[in-house]
């Protein structure tokens, strides 16, 4: 009697034992994957962080180009429109390409579950630059479009065609602190 | 009888002795009332569980004056007093009353001595300055899924003054820098046509004219002319005034600009017609050709012959350019007209393209938009600043400018422009700046 209560609570306590180390073990080796994963998730956020920054100075180019050739005047909007529309078509690709590259900053940067200053502050000067390149692109089709139907009112024999934007339409608070950057 | 047969019969008298005995010994135990159970346990029971609940309320009460997530401190505090109340009450009856076996004190006393050490390590280790505290945190908030852990434990605030003490400076500084702003790029917006058709346009002042200055060298030259342009707003502010000595014998005498604009109290004035001049030194009082006023017509001296004709604005306020009498351009309601050529332009179509009239004069010409802007011109001659202009010249300036009807008025030494109490051109007669006197000239009232 007395050996079989002693093989009981022993059987039990080495049970006991194992549950708690095993949980223990198992919770520690997901710890260090989250770790891992997040240390991932960090470099590449840099890295699309590194590439939006090319892709902001290369959208300022094509800026300054469409300012040139774009004119002051109607017979200037004449002369130049297929370089305009054509610097228009770069301009909408570069942001698109933009939209594909910055898929995981824009998740980690929406969730919010890193915690590195850097990578926080990252994440705050993308939302802001990427509100600001989205809101002068829609700022910039709506004023061609503009100048585009006053020039149609000049020169209706030979009238220009609006730009239509297959990336965006309207302005965006991307981070949601109602200002909408650019947009003025 | 044998004597196993003897035995046998006393064995089986002392079985049924026997059975006996424990019938009555079983009716006796089942009348006797039972014992009652000793209420010592129950007291052990309470005593054990309210010393386990109390020592894991300590370690709750830290957590839930930590703020963590899950404890609230309104069920801890009456937990823990009501424990101890328990604890005491139980443990004042367990001393009193004492117990017949000692030894399973030993297991119990073991068991609830571990646990509170564990529970008090705990609470030492977790809320206590050891480090433990900021270990949890930052291993929590290293990872992506685990930093419920932190706030399970810890308040807010903790976690953050923790986090930030912990944090270091961003490696670069540049990250700083990297915010964008595009608002240096200018996106025009397109008003005008050109910046000829903005010069005109664009007043801002609404004032009642504007003075452009016009500069540009002769097709196929090197010579630099120069000249004014006036804009009238108001056509119908355009008049012609006429000096008091016109007319068509010798008596007949010109007048300066400024002594026609002072009488009729014009702001701006032009010269006009041309007028006979045989020797270049007349006295400006005969005109060519008509000359209507107010719709009357004044004088009708021999017409000019070379590609003009009748020049005057009609009672819509419309530049007129015809080929017709004086008579009939009253008819047809010419309001005020001079004669003089060539046209210049007519509706729309320049008549100087393929003009072979290559001599740079000082000239003056006359022109109206289609949305009724008159268009006044004088460009300088003969002079170092400005050669003159042709009338292909003439012709091409006042088509940048958007004329849609323009005449060449007369040139040389007569072209004046007059404003603001001044000539605005350098009137010159090829040796030195003079003013003739003319017979009629073209003004802007207010």
């Amino acid at each position: 009697m007395k050996k079989s209560l002693c093989f009981c609570l022993l059987t039990t306590i080495l049970g006991v034992f194992m549950i708690v180390s095993g949980t223990f073990l198992s919770f520690l080796s997901s710890y260090r994957e989250d770790v891992k994963e997040q240390k991932t998730i960090a470099m590449s956020i840099k890295n699309e962080y590194a590439s939006f920054n090319d892709k902001t100075q290369s959208f300022r180019n094509e800026l300054e180009k469409f300012e040139e050739v774009f004119g002051t005047y109607f017979e200037d909007m004449q002369k130049n429109e297929d370089v305009t529309v054509e610097t228009l078509n770069k301009i909408e690709t570069i942001l698109k390409e933009t939209n594909e590259s910055t898929t995981m900053l824009k998740k980690a940067c929406q969730e919010d579950y890193i915690n590195d200053p850097e990578i926080i502050e990252r994440c705050r000067i993308f939302q802001k630059n990427y509100e600001t390149m989205v809101n002068t692109y829609v700022k910039m089709i709506l004023g061609y479009n503009r100048a585009v139907e006053k020039y149609n009112g000049w020169n209706k024999v030979a009238p220009m065609n609006t730009y239509t934007s297959k990336v965006a339409t309207s302005y965006i608070d991307y981070d949601k602190d109602g200002i909408y950057l650019g947009a003025n | 009888m044998t004597k196993f047969d003897s035995e046998i019969i006393g064995a089986t008298k002392e079985y049924k002795d026997l059975k006996k005995e424990i019938k009555v010994e079983l009716q006796k135990e089942e009348k006797k009332p039972r014992k009652k159970k000793s209420k010592r346990k129950y007291f052990k029971v309470f005593f054990y569980l309210s010393f386990l609940i109390l020592c894991t309320c300590v370690l709750l009460f830290m957590m839930g004056l930590h703020k963590s997530t899950i404890v609230s401190l309104t069920w801890v505090i009456p937990t823990i007093i009501l424990s101890v109340i328990i604890l005491l009450i139980s443990g004042s009856y367990l001393i009193l009353v004492k117990p017949k076996k000692k030894h399973s004190n030993v297991i119990s006393t073991c068991v609830l001595t571990s646990y509170l050490l564990i529970m008090y390590g705990v609470t030492f280790l977790f809320y206590g300055s050891y480090g433990v505290k900021d270990f949890i945190i930052n291993k929590a908030l290293a990872s992506m899924n685990y930093q419920y852990i932190a706030s399970f434990f810890y308040d807010n605030k903790t976690i953050n003054q923790i986090a930030s003490s912990h944090q270091l400076e961003p490696e670069s500084q540049t990250i700083y820098e990297d915010l964008v702003s595009f608002e240096d790029i200018k996106l025009n917006q397109p008003e005008y046509v050109n910046q000829y058709e903005e010069a005109v346009l664009s007043n801002k002042e609404n004032a009642p004219y504007k003075i452009i200055k016009v500069e540009g060298t002769l097709e196929n030259t090197d010579y630099h002319y120069e000249g004014f342009l006036a804009v009238i707003y108001d056509p119908s502010k355009v008049k012609l005034a006429v000096s008091s000595g016109m007319g068509i014998d010798e008596t007949a005498y010109g007048e300066i600009i400024p002594t026609m604009a002072k009488r009729e109290k014009a702001i701006l004035a032009m010269n006009a017609g041309g007028f006979y001049d045989p020797d270049w030194m007349s006295n400006g009082g005969i005109p060519h050709g008509p000359v209507i006023k107010d719709g009357v017509l004044l004088t009708n001296f021999r017409q000019y012959p070379a590609n003009g004709g009748i020049i005057g604005f009609n009672n819509e306020n419309k530049l007129v350019l015809l080929k017709v009498s004086g008579e009939e351009a009253v008819q047809m309601g010419v309001r005020d007209a001079v004669d003089w050529g060539p046209f210049l332009i007519i509706n729309g179509e320049n008549q100087q393209k393929n003009s072979a009239y290559t001599w740079a004069l000082a000239r003056t010409a006359i022109g109206q938009r289609k949305d009724g802007i008159v268009l006044m011109l004088v460009i300088d001659g003969l002079q170092e600043h400005s050669k003159g202009a042709t009338f292909y010249e003439m012709a091409k300036i006042m088509e940048r400018y958007g004329a849609y009807n323009a005449a060449n008025l007369d040139g040389g030494t007569s072209a004046s422009l007059w404003a603001n109490g001044d000539f605005i051109n350098i009137p010159f007669n090829g040796e030195q700046r003079t003013i003739r006197r003319l017979p009629n000239a073209w003004i802007v009232v207010e």
